[in-house]
């Protein structure tokens, strides 16, 4: 891992388009500002992790489960 | 065997052969396409989204026509959640009308199914180009009950 130091208003350039700055310090937070073209997704780690954690729980694993839920949905209908 | 397709000029179609799901024929311009993949899954590009087996289902299912064993579960959010679609940030680049499809969790028990409404799949309907959005709001988890109180 690349380990840079940077005082309170000082940036960081990820190649030519990004750019990483440092707005606020305090106690145990930093407040970062990032600048980037809009096709390159920024995500807090937690955030990311959540996500593909999730996307993961949403494969089909087979047929038979879309149908259990299809009669899940069905009951539900009927009920209200 | 997905891309052999391309090359099938009189029909434009990709005829993709899954052990799991089956073998379909998904015309090319039918197909959703993800530059960016979803979130976990960066190659996973172009889609076909098939529909459900009940007529009554709202639950499809997106298909990877790149990974044919790739499969998620995907419903109409506004049948569930009227309104979460007005919510979901238009894209900068759509040029027509949007579509919105939240991907579903079904684990064993269906009942316990959820949504992810924190990251939507956003379509441009006339490109049927699409990207996962991520709603980093805090209003939006990323598992809402589809079945609340049931079990």
């Amino acid at each position: 891992m690349l380990i840079l130091t940077r005082k309170l208003g000082e940036v960081i350039r990820v190649g030519d388009s990004v750019v990483v700055r440092v707005l606020e310090v305090k106690g145990n937070q930093v407040r970062i500002g990032i600048e980037a073209p809009a096709d390159v997704r920024i995500y807090r780690e937690e955030v990311y992790r959540a996500i593909r954690r999730e996307n993961e729980g949403a494969q089909l694993e087979d047929l038979e489960r879309l149908d259990r839920a299809a009669i899940a949905w069905q009951k539900r209908v009927e009920k209200t | 065997m997905a891309e052999a397709g391309r090359e099938d000029v009189a029909g434009r179609t990709i005829a993709v052969r899954s052990r799991r799901f089956g073998d379909y024929d998904v015309p090319e311009d039918r197909l959703l396409v993800f530059p960016e993949g979803l979130v976990g899954f960066p190659d996973a590009r172009r889609f076909a989204l098939l529909e459900p087996s009940r007529a009554e289902s709202p639950f499809h299912y997106l298909v990877c026509v790149d990974h044919p064993e790739l499969g998620f579960v995907v419903c109409d959010p506004e049948r569930i959640w009227p309104g979460y679609t007005r919510e979901v940030p238009r894209p900068t680049d759509a040029a027509g009308e949007i579509a919105v499809l939240v991907l579903v969790r079904i684990p064993a028990d269906p009942g316990e199914a959820t949504a992810n409404l924190m990251a939507p799949l956003v379509v441009d309907a006339t490109s049927r180009r699409g990207r996962q959005l991520v709603l980093d709001t805090g209003r939006w988890a990323t598992r809402h009950p589809l079945f609340p109180g049931a079990g």
